[in-house]
């Protein structure tokens, strides 16, 4: 049983979140030892040279010798970036478009103005194995998308066939405008879109014949109009549009480079969740994307694309649950500052600083972890202690450089690593381990009991006092030092120099580049992590489990090392990361004919 | 020339007039696919549908008396069921007499963990998952920390659907809303997602069988089904075309043929499911009209929703089902043809005119007795959806006797708002598992917590026997719901033996 000091029962609701705490605080001592066994190994890497020395790897892989495991020298990977040679492809031939891809894929298929939203009725996805919503392993098609799928077709079909407007901007000027010839066009160049490739002979002529038996099934309308409509429908409806299909097949069992339309479709749907453009596809035709420089010069083209900046801040929503932002609810007596236009503005805030400096400053992850730059209104300025004159929008400004550095040290992602009451340290601790440093924490155990008799005046005090012992493989080597560092934030990320008549401790000290890196801040912390290897490798593996839609296997690991040392030792920017990622042979060729994992 | 088509009547299948038994003859044919954790998927389909009370019931506690279990343990029958007490009262479990041979009143059972803050929510949050509410969020917006049976039943027998039929009648609260379905957490959350249920018996039969509006003329309906057939084979045969290529390893072509099945069973469910015109109708109205949101007329609402989750069953639409009637405390004022009882239902479960569980609130005259008719409605309502199962005739018996059709209540009793000796009434044997016709106490063959109950999750690893979901190595699963950590140590697992046949 969980005894409590008197400080403690005196205040319900500081028990209860110290229990919510515990949720994590104890839950992985069972395992710890394994954990720290595995991490104490890796981390004997020599630290990392910060000075920017040019990459080494293959920069132009052949796809031959392909079978061989990855060789990865841990020296020569931190030290100058040649993390063993990358590998082809090893994913799903089939892979289906999420819901948000299905939403723009069909808007720009059918050229709209805004996406239908139709997908808002579809029944929510299951989150596979990673961090994203789009790992195709969990993406299939139940009898209630199928249903959903056909509906959807079948409204979008009769709306697109209802407007001449509508049907005219699917055709080009010079398609032939009225009957058999101009439905042959529409299957053509809609299906061209839909499927990302051309149809070919035999697939144009089924769906002419079905055009062609729109009198058998429709008692009313113009049979030509229903005729369309049930092309339309077959294009939405068909499995080359609900999945993005490589189809490239090895001969004499080496490794194949995708064709120049699964080429495109891939980048499309990971650059844009949607289909190619018709310059895509035009460059795809002329085999302009058969090259690294060539998909390199596309991609470049696509991340000025506004689908670019959405499918990227979708990346970072998902990461850092700034969607989540906007519920946040807190204790009103606590936080008198906080209301629900704030919580909507530090979702804002967040969302833009990511978006201003990926794409508007084309920087790195060391500014997105470091950089005290950003927008705001009264109310956060208010929060943050900055002075001026702000009103209901946000507008940029300068946050205090001894109290702010990076994403980690924003109103929104503290707030929400924090409970209704009080910060939370350990989850703050947990989350800097898993999605920033990708730290090996082992899983959640079986069974713990809360310890007896926590005791201290601070947060940090009562947090040390339960994990010292139980847990304290786990909580005092990464857990409490990561969340420590961001004690002088509050429950809603609001900067306190003191807990009470209590001078705040934030310091803390945790293993980077291989040694012990001590700080006394989240800022020091912040910046300390922007020089490691570990926070630019993890970056690196999330960005390739988006782009790629698939949870890195050990065929990815040369290429997550070399993305983490170029983005550390080169700095990079993010868009030249997301482009070096895209440019690899995983992402650009596929393994002959192999049984995926 | 117009080619000939088939006659594609949805009628030929179901015909009958409301309340009329009827048969399917296309059951086997409807058959989906099952999961590797079936325990046998070519074994006869069982269902399991929960319908939840709230308040608690009017069991004996303190010093108001029993008013609802039965008068006697052991075998029921309809003559010992309908006998009135010493107090001149019918049990409230009297009023499923009639299904006496079928029924399995099982008391002793409890919730395991405490409350966060508020007693309903936690007891929602326990109800069907066995798991401790959570720490974050708290009080009336605590959440379960797992799945609950539904989710777990309906995912693993039906995983090309793996949502639950979730359906609620009653009053709707901003307080505390839907507290019964829940879906997984979320990889890194230890909190279940609760599952919105749906009031509206017309969207909810729209989604399951269609709209039949569309079928309403016959023509319509066929050139309708044609066209969509047309479209199918077209993507049928891209599908087979898939298929052939050489490049596919085993996993793209399983997802390719779960797709193509559920392009099939899709087309066998518009065309063979759908309730008699008028009864349709009826529930179009309820959407159209709104009436849904009266929650006076909630024990209609709630057999239309019965009437919904009997076809899915009887359809093989869905495995599990879930119908919460009220709100978390339901605040629904319930017609008991009694004068001045125009209460919300929670006011009377607390015996006051208000709320809080004491105060200065007036007292209301014979809430206890209230308490027991509001029972009684529940009653009422659980024998309808256990009439409904049982006029779908199957080639052993009724959907009924293939169905484990619970009825239970998140909270035992009305004054004290306590977690011991919870409900569980259940209609048919789950396809032949479970004991018919019998009272029994769990304490008599459960495994006892320390202070002399049997956790209720004893009754659902049960249950999941006899709907065939079995761990992956086939073994019975011993321990659904919490299996200890974040503060609470796992419950006494196992199977309930006593309740076995």
């Amino acid at each position: 049983m969980m005894r409590l000091d008197s400080s403690l029962q005196s205040t319900s609701r500081r028990t209860l979140m110290m229990a919510s705490t515990l949720l994590f605080a104890l839950s992985c001592a069972p395992a710890c030892k394994g954990g720290l066994q595995q991490r104490e190994l890796s981390s004997e890497n020599k630290p990392a040279a910060n000075n920017k020395t040019p990459t080494q790897n293959n920069k132009n892989p052949t796809l031959n010798n392909k079978t061989d495991p990855p060789i990865i020298d841990p020296d020569l990977c931190a030290q100058k970036g040649d993390c063993g040679q990358e590998r082809p492809g090893d994913g799903l031939r089939l892979v289906r478009m999420t819901h948000p891809q299905w939403e723009q894929a069909t808007r720009d298929v059918l050229k709209l103005d805004a996406a239908t939203g139709l997908s808002g009725s579809f029944y929510d996805d299951p989150l596979g194995s990673g961090n994203f919503d789009n790992d195709a392993q969990a993406l299939e098609v139940s009898t209630q998308l199928w249903d959903h799928y056909r509906e959807a077709a079948e409204t979008l079909a009769a709306q697109t066939v209802a407007s001449p407007e509508r049907l005219e901007r699917l055709l080009s000027l010079d398609a032939p405008t009225s009957g058999k010839p101009q439905a042959r066009a529409l299957i053509e160049q809609v299906g061209y879109r839909a499927w990302r490739r051309p149809l070919t002979t035999p697939e144009v002529d089924t769906l002419l014949a079905l055009y062609d038996r729109a009198p058998e099934m429709f008692n009313d309308g113009d049979m030509h109009k229903r005729g369309l409509e049930l092309a339309l429908r077959s294009i939405l409806q068909s499995p080359h549009f609900i999945y993005r299909v490589e189809l490239a097949l090895s001969t004499d069992g080496q490794p194949i480079a995708l064709s120049g339309h699964e080429r495109a479709a891939k980048l499309a749907m990971a650059l844009w969740s949607s289909v190619p453009d018709e310059a895509l596809l035009a460059a795809a035709a002329a085999g302009a994307l058969d090259t690294d420089e060539g998909v390199a010069t596309q991609a470049a083209r696509m991340l000025e694309d506004p689908r670019a900046r959405r499918t990227l801040l979708y990346f970072y929503q998902q990461l850092y649950k700034t969607p989540s932002f906007d519920k946040l609810e807190k204790d009103a007596t606590r936080f008198p500052n906080f209301s629900a236009s704030a919580a909507r503005a530090m979702r804002q805030e967040m969302e833009r600083f990511i978006e201003d400096t990926i794409f508007e400053r084309s920087e790195g992850l060391k500014a997105l972890l470091t950089s005290r730059r950003t927008f705001i209104n009264a109310e956060l300025a208010t929060l943050y202690g900055v002075s001026g004159d702000f009103g209901q929008e946000l507008t940029p400004a300068e946050l205090p450089t001894t109290e702010r550095a990076g994403l980690l040290t924003r109103l929104g992602f503290l707030a929400y690593n924090s409970t209704a009451y009080e910060q939370n340290t350990i989850h703050r601790g947990v989350f800097i381990n898993h999605h920033v440093l990708c730290a090996p924490l082992p899983p959640a155990p079986t069974s713990f009991e809360l310890p007896d008799g926590i005791t201290g005046q601070t947060n940090r005090q009562r947090i040390e006092s339960a994990t010292s012992a139980c847990g304290g493989a786990c909580h005092n080597i990464f857990i409490n030092p990561a969340g420590f560092a961001f004690e002088r934030y509050d429950g809603i990320g609001v900067y306190q120099a003191k807990e009470g008549e209590q001078v705040v401790d934030s310091s803390a000290s945790f293993k980077l580049n291989g040694m012990s890196a001590e700080y006394k801040d989240a800022v020091e912390f912040s910046e300390l992590m922007s020089q490691s290897i570990e926070a630019h490798e993890c970056y690196s593996r999330h960005l390739v489990e988006f782009l790629y839609g698939k949870v890195p296997t050990p065929n990815e690991e040369p290429l997550v090392k070399r993305l983490g040392w170029r983005s550390l030792n080169e700095d990079l920017s993010i868009k030249e990361l997301v482009i070096a990622a895209i440019t690899s042979p995983a992402f650009l060729s596929r393994q002959a004919n192999q049984e995926q994992p | 020339m117009r080619r000939s088509r088939p006659h594609l009547d949805r009628r030929m299948f179901i015909k009958g007039a409301f309340g009329v038994t009827f048969s399917l003859p296309l059951l086997e044919g409807l058959l989906t696919r099952n999961a590797a954790y079936a325990a046998d998927p070519n074994a006869k389909p069982v269902y399991a549908v929960f319908v939840r009370a709230g308040n608690g019931v009017a069991q004996q506690a303190g010093s108001e008396p029993e008013r609802f279990w039965p008068l006697e343990m052991g075998a029921l029958s309809a003559a010992m069921l309908q006998r009135q007490d010493s107090n001149n009262t019918m049990r409230a479990v009297g009023e499923l007499s009639e299904f006496a041979q079928k029924l399995l009143i099982v008391q002793g059972l409890k919730y395991n963990f405490p409350g966060n803050g508020c007693g309903h929510s936690g007891g929602g949050n326990q109800c069907l998952t066995n798991t401790p509410p959570s720490g974050m969020p708290e009080r009336n917006k605590s959440l379960a920390t797992g799945e609950s049976l539904d989710n777990l039943i309906q995912r693993t027998l039906m995983p090309s659907d793996p949502e639950p039929l979730t359906l609620a009648a009653g009053r709707e609260s901003s307080y505390l809303d839907e507290v019964l379905s829940f879906n997984l957490p979320l990889n890194g959350d230890t909190n279940g997602r609760l599952r919105s249920a749906e009031r509206n018996p017309w969207a909810a039969y729209k989604n399951l069988f269609g709209d039949p509006s569309d079928q309403l003329d016959d023509v319509l309906y066929n050139l309708l089904a044609e066209q969509r057939k047309s479209v199918n084979d077209v993507v049928r045969e891209q599908i087979n075309d898939l298929k052939r290529h050489p490049a596919l390893s085993q996993r793209d072509l399983q997802r390719l043929e779960l797709h193509q099945d559920n392009i099939r069973d899709l087309e066998k469910k518009m065309l063979a499911c759908h309730l008699p015109t008028m009864q349709v109708q009826t529930i179009r109205d309820a959407g159209d009209r709104q009436l849904f949101k009266d929650h006076r007329k909630v024990e209609s609402l709630a057999m239309m929703q019965m009437d919904i989750i009997a076809l899915a069953f009887a359809c093989d639409l869905k495995r599990a089902a879930t119908l919460q009637i009220g709100n978390g405390n339901d605040q629904t004022i319930y017609d008991i043809g009694q004068p001045n009882t125009d209460y919300p239902f929670h006011w009377i479960s607390h015996r006051i005119q208000g709320d809080g569980g004491s105060g200065s609130a007036p007292s209301i005259g014979n809430a206890d007795y209230f308490h027991h008719l509001i029972d009684r409605v529940q009653m009422r309502m659980f024998k309808h959806l256990l009439s409904r199962l049982d006029e779908y005739q199957t080639d052993t018996g009724t959907l009924l006797d293939d169905s484990v059709a619970v009825w239970t209540n998140d909270l035992a009793n009305g004054i004290g708002h306590g977690y011991r000796n919870v409900p569980y009434l259940i209609g048919g044997s789950g396809g032949g598992y479970l004991k018919q016709g019998q009272h029994v106490d769990a304490r008599d063959s459960g495994t006892k917590s320390n202070d002399g109950w049997v956790s209720h999750g004893q009754l659902f690893n049960t249950i999941l026997g006899a709907v065939g979901v079995r761990n992956a190595d086939g073994s019975p699963i011993e321990d659904f719901g919490h299996k200890g950590g974040q503060g609470h140590n796992a419950p006494p697992g196992g199977e309930l033996s006593g309740i076995k046949a």
